[in-house]
């Protein structure tokens, strides 16, 4: 199913009351809100790592983190925003750890070995044909985004948040993110391009 | 009438409505009659309808079952803190440690300001010699005429007795020391040298 229609799907009751009652002490609250967003959280997380075991850590950690911190959420701001604040973090935290392990093995190589190609983190069961572009082409493309536009582009065109919310979440003025979202779709098309 | 660049830079507002009437005017005249701006925006509508279709990834089967152990663990080692009994350094919030360091820094300071060392260069002159009667005098202290002087202190000044009267004062042993003018102002700083024992 693709990804953006689950996130349309209305609910009797919205988050901020799910929550709510979660922080008054109903666990079943907290298990409504695991079953609304395991598989939207899934699905960033690992659009932003590629890796299906770490992209799970990552949606667990978030739950954890929501579990132990219920109390901290004041409802000035949506409860989608916090909690893909909590998972955009950690998911930076993972690439950065990564990032610096690479540079750590990598300093450790002779310069013979230094040839080695880093093995690709994508577990996906195979290609899939969408349309003019396999699904590992798009993610070979989004995956050469920098930092901060794979995150608007993923937040906007996979799951669907609104410039607002995007900008709630990263933490950037509302010009900024446009621009991002812009810039991040002239450099994804240009990459899907060199791919084909 | 836009150029390409600033057609390039209203794509993503004219795809997500974000753009006003009169700029979506603009923007679709341009793009009309720009053939490479047309070529680029529909690449960009395609890039984004892949993104868009896009399977969506799920949770693993045993997600919910490592998720609910995971928090199992957390309330049994909170339920574990908070049981424990005696006196344990992880059971003392951090702040603790800063109020702590403060008050003892503030108590240094008090020792320290209220020891000789401190009191030394204070606004009370130490005692000057006189040769004066003196009625009663504490135990342990010497006669006002035998009172030293301290060797630095600020507020020697150079003085010689003008007066006639003023012979059977004793003269200062430390050049530069005044003479205090009545039995008061001597018992006055005899009280103060007392005070500071």
């Amino acid at each position: 199913m693709p990804s953006t229609t689950q996130n349309k799907t209305k609910y009797k009751l919205s988050d901020e009351e799910v929550i709510r009652r979660f922080q008054a002490g109903d666990e079943a609250a907290f298990e409504e809100l695991v079953h609304r967003y395991s598989n939207r959280l899934m699905n960033f997380a690992y659009r932003f790592v590629l890796d299906r075991q770490e992209a799970e850590d990552i949606v667990q950690d978030t739950f954890l983190k929501v579990y132990q911190n219920r109390h901290a959420y004041r409802e000035i701001a949506k409860f989608s925003t916090w909690i893909y604040t909590i998972t955009a973090n950690l998911a930076k935290t993972i690439l950065r750890k990564r990032r610096n392990r690479k540079l750590f093995y990598f300093s450790r190589l002779g310069p013979e070995d230094r040839e080695v190609d880093f093995p690709s983190h994508d577990t996906s069961p195979g290609e899939r044909v969408e349309g003019q572009f396999s699904e590992q082409m798009i993610q070979k493309a989004i995956q050469k985004l920098p930092e901060h536009f794979r995150t608007a582009i993923i937040l906007r065109d996979i799951q669907d948040l609104s410039y607002e919310e995007i900008s709630n979440i990263v933490g950037a003025p509302l010009g900024t993110v446009k621009s991002r979202i812009n810039r991040a779709r002239l450099r994804l098309q240009e990459e899907l391009k060199q791919l084909r | 009438m836009i150029n390409c660049y600033q057609c390039q830079e209203q794509i993503s507002a004219y795809i997500d409505q974000e753009i006003s009437y009169q700029q979506r005017g603009e923007f679709e005249q341009h793009i009309a009659q720009c053939a490479n701006c047309r070529a680029q925006f529909q690449s960009i509508q395609a890039a984004r309808q892949c993104l868009r279709e896009l399977p969506e990834v799920q949770v693993s089967d045993q997600f919910f079952n490592h998720l609910q152990q995971r928090i199992l663990a957390d309330r049994n080692a909170r339920i574990r803190r908070s049981q424990q009994t005696g006196f344990s350094f992880n059971r003392i919030p951090s702040f603790v440690y800063g109020f702590a360091a403060a008050f003892v820094a503030v108590i240094i300071g008090f020792v320290l300001i209220q020891s000789p060392l401190g009191t030394q260069n204070l606004t009370v002159p130490a005692p000057v010699v006189q040769k004066q009667p003196v009625t009663k005098t504490a135990p342990g202290y010497d006669s006002p005429a035998t009172v030293s002087q301290p060797q630095n202190s600020r507020y020697a000044s150079s003085t010689t007795p003008s007066d006639p009267a003023d012979s059977n004062r004793t003269s200062p042993t430390q050049p530069g020391r005044s003479h205090p003018d009545n039995l008061e102002d001597l018992q006055q700083r005899i009280k103060t040298v007392k005070n500071q024992r």
